[in-house]
């Protein structure tokens, strides 16, 4: 099993849910989360003051697989959040030691 | 016909009131969008107990000062209605007394905006009472009522009265040179500026806020303006028509100099409306439109002097917008007010120079002794904590989205 963790522009997450739930990722989780990376911040200005915003809004999706469609799941995060610009996002993978339905105790891929 | 008459004064004047009182949450809503979270309800509240203060301080000792007139008769008396009564039928006396009451006390609504963010409740309710019950209907009466004979005087120098329709200087000067001398007794707001001077922007709350500040203001404006003739019989569209031009003149200059910045797009109308409503009753409205114009390029670049190189701490930018433009207003009325440029004539530029800069001088020590006083006696601002809390928590004990920051279980 693989946890896939992307983080997206806040405009993409339907296109992204969409795309996955296409190929058959029965469930995700969405944060609103702040960060910086290539793209760095931006400027705000009000009444000729200058505000550095050092950290810009995105969506952080959370979904665990099974490791025979984790590139797939890659692939079409890959597909429907891009611009081809900086700022698209990232997408980092992790292996997945357990997983657990909470109401029938299942474990492991049939707990996803 | 006589009732008739007098019952359409009634109703002109009251409806000015009515707006101008609609001006104070104008007031209220451009300081809470412009104030950050933690004190918008330490906004809402300070302007409306203002008011209310200002109320009781005008009924008892303001307007006796300024016009030698007391409410402490009977009923049938206040109403015209008793024999011999020397107050006009219908209560219209009553109703002037609401109209000016509503200007009175936006003296602590635009000192208010100066002082946000720092100073304590209390003692800044009794400033507003002393602004309001004695400085300002002082200089009220000298300039709208002749009081003192310094109308005459100027007349007899410079040919003609100081002529401050709806109060250029004697409310919006006055009341911006007033919040200066406010501002520099409080002193800057914690983490405003660096320790080499240079200053650390605090960024507004709520653009929309504020905004709808700048709207009801806006609106109401034209009860300030319009009403101000005080008899239905002596209204005139010039006063609306200039009115408007001044707030377009305002927007827009402040819209190009200040590069469609919406802080500068929404004062910059009020920056119009203030500059002109000393001569909006002479002007033509080209002249107004000028104005207007002068009055938004002013408030652009006093303002960012102001926060940046003058370190003031004036956070709304009461000072240059009420203070500067108002100033402006009363010397532009001199200029535009002049047949040769358009407008009725009948005012002098020297009456105007004098009277706007004794108005502004006059509000600036008037400031300073209120404010000065209340310093010295019981001390103006917050701890270093309750201001880094905020006013809403350390005054009031309630935040502005209680549920949002209550945890919830």
């Amino acid at each position: 099993m693989k946890f896939i963790v992307a983080i997206v522009k806040p405009s993409k997450l339907d296109a992204v849910r969409e795309a996955l739930q296409g190929m058959g990722v029965a469930g995700m989780t969405v944060t609103e989360v702040r960060g910086f990376g290539r793209q760095g911040g931006h400027k705000e200005i009000y009444r000729g003051a200058e505000y550095e915003v050092h950290f810009v809004p995105k969506i952080r999706i959370e979904i665990a697989v099974g490791a025979d469609i984790a590139d797939r799941a890659i692939e079409a995060i890959r597909d429907s959040a891009g611009d081809g610009r900086i700022g698209d996002g990232k997408v980092f993978v992790l292996d997945l030691e357990q997983a657990v339905r909470i109401r029938t105790g299942e474990a492991s891929a049939g707990a996803l | 016909m006589e009732a008739f008459k007098s019952g359409g004064d009634v109703l002109f004047v009251l409806m000015g009131a009515v707006m101008v009182l609609a001006m104070h949450a104008g007031f209220a809503f451009l300081e809470v969008g412009t104030v950050r979270r933690k004190n918008q309800v330490n906004a809402l509240v300070k302007l409306f107990a203002d008011f209310c203060v200002s109320t009781v301080v005008y009924f008892f000792i303001g307007y006796t000062v300024a016009y030698g007139v007391n409410f402490l008769a009977n009923a049938a008396m206040l109403t015209g209605a008793a024999e011999g009564s020397p107050f006009a039928r219908s209560g219209y006396d009553l109703v002037k007394f609401f109209f000016l009451l509503t200007f009175a006390a936006a003296i602590p609504a635009i000192i208010s905006g100066g002082i946000a963010e720092r100073a304590r409740f209390w003692p800044q309710v009794v400033a507003s009472a002393i602004l309001v019950g004695l400085f300002y209907p002082l200089f009220e009466g000298i300039v709208w009522n002749g009081n003192f004979g310094i109308q005459g005087w100027l007349e007899s120098s410079f040919g003609a009265p100081f002529n401050d329709f709806a109060g250029s200087i004697v409310v919006h000067a006055v009341g911006g040179w007033m919040a200066l001398a406010a501002v520099l007794l409080l002193g800057a707001r914690r983490g405003r500026y660096r320790s080499d001077g240079s200053a650390i922007p605090i960024p507004p709350s709520n653009i929309p806020f504020l905004a709808l500040g700048s709207w009801i203001l806006s609106v109401g404006w034209f009860g300030f303006n319009v009403m101000s003739a005080q008899k239905l019989a002596d209204v005139t569209g010039l006063v609306a028509l200039n009115s408007v031009m001044a707030m377009a003149g305002g927007l827009l200059a402040a819209t190009i100099v200040g590069r469609r910045d919406p802080g500068f797009v929404h004062n910059g109308a009020l920056a119009g409306l203030v500059a002109v409503c000393a001569g909006s009753n002479l002007m033509h409205p080209i002249g107004a439109l000028a104005t207007g114009a002068v009055a938004g390029v002013l408030f652009v670049v006093t303002f960012t002097l102001c926060q940046n190189r003058w370190k003031i701490d004036d956070v709304l930018g009461v000072w240059p917008l009420h203070g500067l433009c108002g100033l402006w207003g009363g010397i532009a009325c001199g200029i535009f007010g002049l047949t040769a440029l358009g407008g009725l004539g009948g005012v002098s530029f020297l009456s105007q120079l004098v009277g706007s800069s004794v108005g502004a001088g006059y509000a600036l020590a008037a400031g300073a002794i209120a404010y000065g006083v209340v310093k010295l006696a019981i001390g103006i601002r917050l701890t270093d904590e309750e201001e880094d809390r905020g006013a809403d928590l350390a005054i009031h004990n309630i935040g502005a989205y209680p549920e949002e920051e209550l945890i919830k279980r």
